[in-house]
């Protein structure tokens, strides 16, 4: 009896020894994004569509595990367009979100993208996109990928993908285009393992450039 | 000693030969590449179909004094097509039409030559590297609309003028009226270029006498020395008149086989006049057009600004009104004096009518552009030299000014380069109007790529269900189709290969669909947006050679 009560008692401790923490990871709680300021400037765009999801009401909170952070803040970004037209790729990640032009980086036409290099493995919940939120843009063929090389050959994994018809040349990806605004767009992370994140885009409703404000990347340094 | 002066002549002659040749051919290598590269204005896709389709194809054309402006346009494009072996209007392409106002843009460049000894030599040159470079003459003489060959013939009517002035000859009096009739024949606005040659002509005289100068018209009307020179007179004006009415009549007419075009082409001017009273979405103030040259900066991107020409048109301008024609200087103060009269009024003119578009200003900045020539070389004049000194110091300061009016026509030159070749369809472009977005050509060609899984290919019926004529230039983009219907209003029946329809009738026109489709979003311009629904069996079969 004596010994029963020892090994109910050990287990028990060898239980909240392992379990709880575990218990711990899973607990979710909300992401703390700062939304920037919404602009007012521009005409809402008169667009419908089923491959289109609106963006007027506010995002409900993102929930991951508790400990995810921005781990992108200030990290180096590199970019299918060497010479941005306008802007400074660092400005990818400085944290200025606005929809003011100081706040642009403007990149050439057709498909491009910007790379951000989070220097380590890490499990991925959200990313988050702001391309140019001054006017309710589209941007076409938006596709998220994330890799743990930075020429994107190994451990590839496509987040999000709304290209439908494949123009990027990436695969046909059934994620909707969406109207952009100060909410920006979140791409859930899943909780992939990923140092690398790249974004494509080929050109807006307004012109056949690709903008971005602010990259945001939320994840827990993997062990 | 006289034969230094004639070799320094000749030499002076060389360079100012091989100057004028690096100016016309630097006006082409601006114009020339990349012509098809920017989708159709909605405006250009009308003329297109009005030129290639109406007067090539058809034999169709009459002039019509609603709308679409004159004939000249349309006839003068049909060498064109002849020449690029166009034998239906589907075959043609964006090149097609835009060569020709690039060849009239050119024109007045090489116009510049006969206009000479009124601006002077150096002065020419400026001009014509102005010409050669700013970002509105070209940008518009690669838009296939009536403007670049308004301001081709104004300016050859100017200088054909000139020229009989100096010469009394009848060909070039026969040549100024029929520049005048091709003018008319052309845009109705050329009654603004006609007001300041008017007035040109009343107040320089003026001028003329206020500084006890004998006016170059003068010779013109006054009995000759040694004979009688007023029947001579009679004849050249006899042949101007001539020549401006037939040239004219023959457009308006299409060739004498519609005779009411004449009449028309007078009438019109009363849904012109109303037009320009009313305004509408066109409507901007009466700084509209020199705010455009002077300064935009529009949302996140680039300034634009002609600013060194109109600065340099200012002081060519007032250089002209305050010296004296015995003045020993390049270039004849009357000729000036007339481009400035001209200038000034026809900007007061466009500038004071409600109804405005970024491409009407181009017969002012033309004048305007002839004045900074003059305005660069006077400010180069007006530069001392350094007191004391002596060799090439002593001119520093005007090679500081030279050095300085030539680093800022480079970046006039890298402004044109962006207005033309990156920034051409962006609304941040200052002389881009309206413009449709590449959207509605990928459109056309996404109607190409699913006709090829359709039974009936090019005969596949597209249903456009648009309010209003707000589709185009979506007819040219859809030119190769033998079968596209468009709609005002959702008709009952919107089953179809492929619906294309606005963003806001796309509910409406989803609801009445019967079987399945794949939908589209496509920008027609910017805040006007397209939903093209694709029937199901045609996407997937387009999508099995996308994968």
């Amino acid at each position: 009896m004596k010994y029963a009560m020892l090994t109910i008692l050990g287990a028990a401790m060898l239980f909240a020894v392992t379990a709880v923490p575990a218990f711990a990871a899973d607990e979710q709680a909300p992401l703390k994004i700062e939304l920037p300021e919404k602009s007012f400037m521009g005409t809402p765009l008169d667009y419908w569509s089923e491959n289109l999801e609106f963006t007027y009401k506010a995002r409900d909170p993102f929930m991951a595990p508790v400990g995810t952070e921005l781990v992108s803040k200030g990290k180096p970004v590199t970019s299918s367009d060497k010479t941005p037209s306008m802007g400074k790729l660092p400005m990818v990640t400085d944290g200025d979100k606005g929809f003011q032009e100081k706040s642009l980086v403007e990149l050439d036409k057709g498909l491009q993208w910007v790379q951000i290099d989070l220097q380590k493995k890490h499990k991925l919940y959200a990313i988050l996109v702001w391309h140019f939120h001054t006017s309710e843009r589209v941007y076409h063929d938006f596709v998220v990928r994330v890799a743990n090389d930075p020429d994107f050959t190994q451990d590839v994994v496509t987040l999000y993908n709304n290209d439908h018809d494949n123009s990027a040349g990436l695969g046909a990806g059934t994620d909707k285009e969406y109207v952009e605004s100060n909410e920006g767009r979140l791409v859930d992370g899943k909780g992939t393992e990923a140092r690398y994140v790249r974004l494509y885009s080929k050109g807006n409703t307004s012109n056949e450039r690709n903008n971005y404000v602010e990259v945001e990347v939320w994840g827990i340094t993997a062990e | 000693m006289e034969r230094v002066a004639v070799s320094e002549q000749k030499r002076l002659a060389w360079w100012f030969v091989a100057g004028f040749v690096a100016v016309a051919a630097l006006a082409a290598a601006y114009r020339v590449p990349r012509l098809g590269e920017r989708v159709f204005h909605g405006d250009e896709a009308v003329q297109a179909f009005k030129a290639g389709q109406e007067l090539y194809e058809d034999g169709e054309y009459a002039y019509d004094p609603e709308e679409y402006h004159g004939p000249t346009l349309y006839y003068l494009t049909v060498p064109a097509l002849w020449l690029g072996g166009i034998e239906r209007f589907a075959d043609s392409t964006e090149v097609h039409y835009r060569v020709v106002p690039v060849i009239f843009g050119l024109g007045i460049v090489v116009c510049l030559w006969w206009a000479r000894d009124g601006l002077g030599r150096r002065a020419t040159l400026i001009a014509g590297l102005f010409t050669a470079i700013s970002p509105a003459m070209v940008f518009y003489s690669r838009y296939y609309i009536q403007e670049s060959l308004l301001v081709f013939f104004t300016f050859a009517t100017l200088v054909a003028g000139w020229r009989y002035t100096r010469r009394r000859n009848v060909v070039w009096a026969a040549l100024c009226g029929a520049s005048l009739g091709m003018m008319h024949s052309s845009k109705e606005t050329c009654v603004i270029s006609y007001f300041g040659v008017a007035v040109a002509f009343m107040l320089t005289p003026i001028w003329a006498r206020i500084h006890d100068e004998e006016h170059p018209l003068n010779r013109v009307f006054r009995r000759g020395e040694s004979e009688d020179l007023r029947p001579g007179l009679v004849r050249q004006v006899a042949a101007f008149v001539a020549a401006g009415a037939l040239v004219s009549m023959l457009m308006f007419s299409s060739f004498f086989t519609n005779p009411q075009g004449i009449i028309d082409s007078v009438m019109s001017y009363t849904v012109y006049l109303q037009r320009a009273v009313e305004s509408g979405i066109h409507h901007h103030p009466a700084t509209y057009y020199l705010r455009l040259l002077v300064y935009t900066h529009r949302s996140a991107g680039p300034v634009f600004s002609e600013a060194l020409v109109v600065g340099l048109a200012l002081v060519g301008a007032v250089s002209a009104l305050v010296r004296h024609d015995r003045d020993n200087k390049p270039g004849n103060v009357h000729f000036l004096r007339f481009v400035t009269v001209y200038t000034v009024a026809t900007t007061a003119v466009y500038s004071s009518i409600n109804y405005k578009t970024p491409w009407s200003i181009l017969c002012s900045l033309h004048g305007m552009i002839l004045l900074a020539g003059a305005g660069a070389v006077v400010l180069l004049r007006l530069t001392p030299c350094l007191p004391g000194t002596a060799g090439a110091l002593r001119y520093a300061p005007k090679t500081v000014v030279g050095l300085v009016l030539a680093a800022l026509s480079v970046q006039l030159g890298w402004q044109s380069y962006l207005v033309n070749f990156d920034y051409y369809d962006d609304p941040r472009n200052p002389y881009v109007y309206a413009h449709p977005v590449s959207g509605v050509r990928h459109l056309g060609e996404r109607a190409e790529a699913i006709a090829r899984y359709a039974p009936e290919k090019h005969d596949m019926l597209i249903r456009v269900i648009t309010p209003g004529l707000n589709y185009w230039p979506l007819p040219w983009y859809l030119r190769q189709f033998s079968n596209v219907g468009y709609w005002e209003d959702v008709p009952e029946e919107c089953d179809a290969p492929m619906v294309v329809t606005t963003a806001k009738l796309a509910p409406e026109v989803h609801a009445r669909l019967k079987t399945e489709y794949q939908s589209e979003n496509y920008g027609l311009r910017p805040g006007i947006r397209l939903v093209v629904f694709i029937r199901r069996d045609l996407w997937d079969a387009f999508m099995k050679t996308r994968q």
